[in-house]
């Protein structure tokens, strides 16, 4: 191949690439999979929990001040 | 072997770093856009359910690199192998109507001789990476590149 070829051949190559939308769903079905499969990490989710329980920790205690 | 999981940012982020550098060497394999993404989701699953102990990222990438070209190689075995390509299929995969006829060509080579082509001038690997990522002798490798050259500049002077 002469050093054109080449150039057109690495370009051609390098212009083959996965859309952001194509990249969602790959990702959206391997979440679904990993969910099956049970290797998605219910830290998050158990994270998540903490959080809404810390924050009705705060708010409890002030709606009852408040509607003293 | 001890059972790993998953965070929903760890997926995300493994698909944004590696999930075009796998298409890009599946799709040169199997010509097909659709069947490439499924030897992506194949690969990351790989990934996932084995989760192999990495001692670098750059050892992260070549098991990868390995999985999935196996993985497309062996789905490219399986399936009946499109005899053409349409301009709309290779538009959506990222490559512009004008070198539609030139990728065409590409993709008629050997499906022996793609993964070494594009590891090297897609991925910059030297020959002596690209044999220890597919498991081969560094002299099948420059003897791949030579003749996928030499198939390719044919192929490319035959249709001028």
């Amino acid at each position: 191949m002469t050093d054109i070829q080449t150039a057109e051949f690495m370009r051609i190559i390098n212009s083959v690439t996965l859309s952001p939308e194509d990249k969602a769903e790959i990702t959206g079905r391997l979440i679904k999979n990993a969910g099956e499969r049970n290797i998605f990490n219910i830290k998050r989710a158990a994270a998540a929990g903490i959080a809404v329980a810390i924050a009705a920790g705060f708010v409890i205690p002030y709606v009852k001040n408040k509607s003293r | 072997m001890a059972e790993r999981t998953f965070t929903e940012e760890e997926i995300r982020e493994l698909v944004d770093r590696y999930g075009s550098m796998i298409f890009r060497i599946a799709y040169c394999i199997l010509c097909n856009k659709d069947d490439a993404e499924d030897a992506v989701q194949d690969t990351f699953m790989k990934y996932m359910t084995k989760a192999p102990e990495f001692t670098d990222e750059e050892h992260r990438k070549a098991w990868l690199i390995r999985v999935s070209a196996n993985i497309s190689k062996n789905m490219f075995k399986l399936r009946i192998r499109r005899s053409t390509l349409s301009l709309e299929e290779v538009k959506s995969a990222g490559i512009s109507e004008s070198d539609f006829e030139t990728f065409e060509i590409i993709s008629a080579l050997p499906a022996k001789y793609k993964p070494v082509m594009t590891l090297h001038y897609a991925e910059g690997y030297k020959c002596s990476e690209i044999a220890e990522i597919l498991g081969i002798s560094e002299d099948a490798v420059k003897k791949r590149l030579q003749k996928g050259r030499a198939l390719l500049k044919n192929e490319i002077e035959r249709t001028e």
